[in-house]
């Protein structure tokens, strides 16, 4: 009975452990088997090689440095002679190094679960290396691994459109596995906007491993996909060329040139900084600098400077009206140097004193007579302007390849309500018909929009000409407009370039090519708080100084080139911004880019 | 004395060889997933057989019944002295203190483990002198038989080795359930046992044990983990050497010792583990069936019955604990893992039960032989 009752016992025991075996092995077979697999197989990232960019003639405007990076073995002690020994040999080596920091870099990542070797140095170039590096090889406690680092070779030219690369934070790295795996990410510009392209695409080796994670054969193999390039429509000559031309004039501004397909030939924001600063992590005194500085040279103008147009806006302004209201360009206007509105004794004043006289609308364009665009506007009211003038692309985002583009302000009755919660008042319908009081806009809209009057087509500005093996779209939007007006206006900026009492005649009207255009001077309305208090008095005349803008298109009769210049407190246009762009014309024709001269129209 | 080796052919025809084919095919199939786990512990596990075979010879041929009277309890008294030892002169490892380090020779010798025979051979001894009645021991010879279990199991206990403790606790226990005791003192234990339980979780157990318990229950150690994997990876049929990947790229840990049952389930699947498994169910139905065989011998009934349970305790703790159904206590697979020691120990009680079974009428031989040397008139020296 008593052996019963220990071999019933003993008996179920056995049950329970069979029975335990029978689910394991059996029913969890697939199971288990695959986590014996996930056990074995360590997938490893092989990093892809960043695409470079080139402009127009294949120079390089970013590209990579080959080099080396150091990383020292874990699990040293911050107080073990052979970590000091090693810091202090590399200090040595590269006088450029900084111990302490190394040192900090070291105790961070170092704990007894990171087996891998510390990265404490991300780049020594190949050729500074090459002297040390059988002597370094030699140390067992360091490991030195190829590394690239992103190189601007013409730095601060064309900083503001190729941007640059720096660092990723834990927000980008979370959103993107090619980042989190690289650890570096395009931060503005095209590096920024073409970064999926650029940081290609991530390869991999699946290897077996044993428990103590080393590596004993390789299952799959799988190469990244990268080296996709960027080429761009910029020639950076003519970029260098406008930079040097501000620099030497000591002027702030902005030029763009764009061929009337979009296609953006140079852009030039002045001043700029140097991109190769943030490549690897830039100082706070750098940092700093660029901040203080009250030229602003960390800000792309091209899109993220917002001005009034001043008279730039009338060409189109006249477009808009046409639109608005038929025939309300067929009246001629008189011109007795200011109008009034109602019983007030404001006086809304044009800039020749004594008047125009009778103005029709090519003199209207030529002469810029404000009173001119004052009456029209009363006529038409501010929605409908406004609301062609967006379709002309002011105001609204000119959909340029570069990140975080602003739209600036071309304002109606709705916008001021909701951002002043204000009634809209008819005098300021008079002065947005001149390019001023709310009006803002970039100097990248204004050179979008002065190919549209040039071609009576809405294009989209590009940079780049090619993206890894494909050709960038262009996006040219047909506009209808009545042909008549629109050759008057056309006329009107032949006049302003080529007729002795045009505002740009004197720059413009000696070139090897025929030019139109139109200038514009836009009043600074106020100065920010922020800038005025670090403004020296002897400089806040300057401050209080008009914008000088000119925005062309070159041939006249056959419109290849738009140039559209931009001087921070430069006073008329026609004098400081038409210069440049006259600069850029003669640089366009020298270098071929524009084949038909004046003589060769003249001689049709 | 001399006339001993007379006797061989009568003694070897009481020989249970049964038992020790039995044993076989586990050495066989042990040493085969040792050799492929690594050829140098095979070469030591040979070594080890080696010393076994020799220790077991020996413990068959020591007259035990003639000895028993004063060599167990000196040895009984000599283990409880190298156990009290261990709490001042003992040697600390991984936070337990169940070594001691023979001076001059740098070996540690583990006395938990020489107890397991130690208080076999006690009761043994003590049971065989005075056999219960057929109503079973009475509650002063129960407690005087629990002493011998309960004074070493506390020592080993406070170690703290509660893996072995428990191992003394339940085959001590088992021996004396087999043996007899009166059902009432039983029926009292079982119910002071279930009231008691939570008490002594509550307050007997230290946290580290606590963890391990609660680990085994709800989620398993990495150890468990990798065994579960080399356990179900298996399947029905096991896997490879070279598919083995978790004992040949070492994710499974002490693939050699504590937890070889899971490389012969990586390796051989559900069946090979139902054979090992039914081995020794097998084993511990012959000793069982040798305990209730001879009845009247108390010496070999508590033997058996001691090494059966023995055999038991060790086998489901180890399987429960790989498979994680027990907490990790540190028990080998009886004489299946890796290790020396422990399997030299089962050699020696192997040998003493054989022993014990080929000698059972010694006396009686002795007596017959001075008959039939008269009647054939052979000469006695």
């Amino acid at each position: 009975m008593r052996y019963k009752i220990v071999i019933a016992v003993f008996l179920l025991f056995w049950g329970i452990i069979i029975a335990r075996l029978y689910h394991v092995s059996i029913k969890s077979n697939f199971y288990y088997e695959g986590l014996a697999k996930d056990n074995i197989e360590r997938k490893q990232y092989i990093k892809p090689v960043r695409g470079e960019i080139t402009d127009i003639n294949g120079n390089l405007l970013a590209m990579n440095q080959i080099g080396f990076s150091i990383s020292i073995m874990p699990h040293l002690k911050q107080t073990d002679k052979r970590l000091h020994d090693v810091v202090n040999f590399l200090v040595d080596t590269f006088p450029d190094l900084n111990k302490t920091v190394m040192m900090k870099v070291y105790k961070k990542y170092n704990s007894p679960y990171n087996h891998k070797f510390i990265k404490v140095v991300d780049f020594i170039h190949y050729s500074d290396m090459m002297g040390s590096y059988p002597e370094l090889s030699l140390l067992k406690e360091i490991k030195i691994d190829a590394e690239t680092k992103r190189y601007y070779p013409y730095g601060k030219y064309a900083a503001h459109i190729v941007g640059y690369t720096g660092r990723s934070n834990k927000k980008e790295n979370k959103k993107d596995p090619v980042v989190n795996e690289v650890g570096k990410v395009g931060k503005s510009g095209l590096e920024r906007y073409y970064n999926k392209v650029l940081e290609g695409e991530l390869g991999y080796v699946v290897s077996k491993v044993t428990a103590t994670n080393k590596a004993i054969d390789i299952l799959e193999k799988n190469p990244p996909k990268d080296n996709k390039n960027i080429q761009l429509n910029i020639d950076i000559n003519l970029q260098k060329m406008i930079y040097e031309h501000f620099k030497k004039s000591k002027e702030v501004g902005v030029a763009v040139v764009m061929r009337t397909n979009g296609e953006i030939l140079a852009a030039v924001s002045y001043p700029s900084y140097d991109p190769n600063l943030f490549v690897g992590g830039i100082s706070q005194k750098d940092w700093k600098a660029l901040q203080d500085d009250l030229a602003k040279p960390f800000t792309n103008k091209l899109i993220h400077g917002t001005y009034p147009p001043g008279s730039t806006i009338k060409i189109g302004m006249a477009l808009a009206f046409s639109k608005s209201l038929k025939g309300v360009l067929d009246t001629n206007e008189f011109c007795n140097g200011f109008i009034t509105l109602g019983k007030s004794k404001h006086k809304f004043r044009c800039w020749a004193r004594w008047g125009h006289g009778k103005v029709d609308l090519r003199k209207a364009i030529r002469e810029s007579c404000d009173v001119y665009f004052y009456n029209k506007s009363l006529k038409v009211g501010i929605n409908a302007m406004a609301k062609n003038l967006r379709s002309f692309g002011l105001g609204v985002k000119t959909g340029v390849d570069l990140p975080r583009e602003y739209s600036g302000v071309i304002p109606d009755k709705a916008w001021k309500m909701k951002r002043y919660k204000q009634p809209w008042y008819k005098g300021e319908t008079v002065i947005a018909a001149i390019g001023q009081g709310y009006d803002l806009v970039t100097p990248l809209q204004v050179a979008r929009y002065t190919a549209l009057v040039a071609t009576s087509k809405l294009v989209t500005p590009i940079i780049a000409k090619k993206v890894d093996t494909n050709f960038t779209k262009r996006m040219i939007q047909p506009i209808h407009f009545n042909p008549y007006y629109l050759s008057e206006i056309r006329k009107g900026m032949y006049d302003v370039c080529n007729v002795r009492k045009g505002t740009a005649y004197r720059t413009m009207s000696k070139l090897p090519i025929v030019v139109a255009g139109k200038t514009g001077t836009s009043q600074v309305t106020s100065i920010p708080q922020s800038t005025k208090k670090r403004i020296k008095e002897a400089d806040l005349a300057y401050y209080h100084r008009s914008h000088a803008w000119i925005t062309t298109y070159a041939p006249y009769e056959k419109p290849q080139y738009v140039v559209t210049v931009l001087v921070e407190h430069g006073g008329h246009g026609g004098s400081t911004a038409g210069p440049i762009a006259a600069d850029i014309y003669k640089w366009l024709y020298r270098n071929k880019y524009i084949s038909t001269d004046k003589k060769e129209i003249k001689k049709k | 004395m001399e006339s001993w080796f007379n006797l061989d052919k009568r003694i070897f025809k009481n020989f249970s060889y049964l038992l020790i084919i039995q044993l076989i095919p586990l050495f066989v199939i042990s040493s085969y997933l040792v050799y492929e786990i690594n050829i140098h512990l095979y070469n030591k596990q040979m070594i080890y057989y080696f010393i076994a075979a020799i220790v077991f010879s020996i413990s068959v041929f020591i007259p035990w019944r003639r000895i028993i009277w004063w060599f167990v309890p000196l040895f009984y008294m000599a283990n409880l002295g190298l156990l009290i030892a261990v709490e001042f002169i003992g040697k600390s490892i991984l936070g337990a203190k169940r070594w001691i380090e023979l001076p001059g020779i740098g070996i540690t010798i583990q006395p938990s483990e020489f107890i397991k025979v130690a208080v076999i051979m006690m009761l043994a001894y003590l049971i065989s002198r005075k056999p219960p009645s057929p109503k079973g021991y009475g509650l002063l010879d129960f407690i005087k038989l629990s002493l011998v279990i309960v004074i070493p199991f506390i020592i080993i206990a406070k170690e703290p080795d509660l893996g072995t403790a428990l191992v003394l606790l339940i085959a001590g226990y088992g021996i004396l359930f087999i043996v007899g005791i009166n059902w009432k003192i039983w029926l009292t234990l079982a119910i002071l046992a279930g009231a008691g339980a939570p008490l002594v979780y509550e307050y007997g157990l230290k946290p580290y044990q606590k963890t391990r318990i609660q680990d085994a229950l709800n989620k398993p150690s990495y150890q468990v983990r990798q065994a579960l994997i080399a356990i179900g990876s298996g399947g029905l049929e096991g896997k490879s050497k070279e598919e083995s990947t978790q004992t040949q790229l070492k994710f499974l840990p002490v693939s050699s010792t504590d937890f070889i049952f899971a490389y012969l389930g990586e390796r051989f699947g559900f069946k090979g583990m139902l054979t090992v498994i039914g081995l020794y169910i097998l084993l511990i139905f012959n000793l069982l069936y040798i305990s209730a065989k001879y009845a009247t011998d108390y010496l070999i009934k508590t033997f058996a019955s001691g090494l059966a349970f023995l055999l038991f305790v060790y086998m489901g703790v180890n399987v429960l604990m790989i498979i994680g159904l027990a907490p990790v206590v540190g028990l080998p697979l009886p004489m299946f893992s890796h290790g020396g020691t422990s399997f030299i120990i089962f050699a020696v009680i192997f040998g003493i039960l054989e022993n014990l079974i080929a000698f059972k009428d010694y006396n009686r031989y002795t007596s017959d032989e001075k008959i039939t040397m008269q009647t054939k008139g052979t000469s006695v020296p």
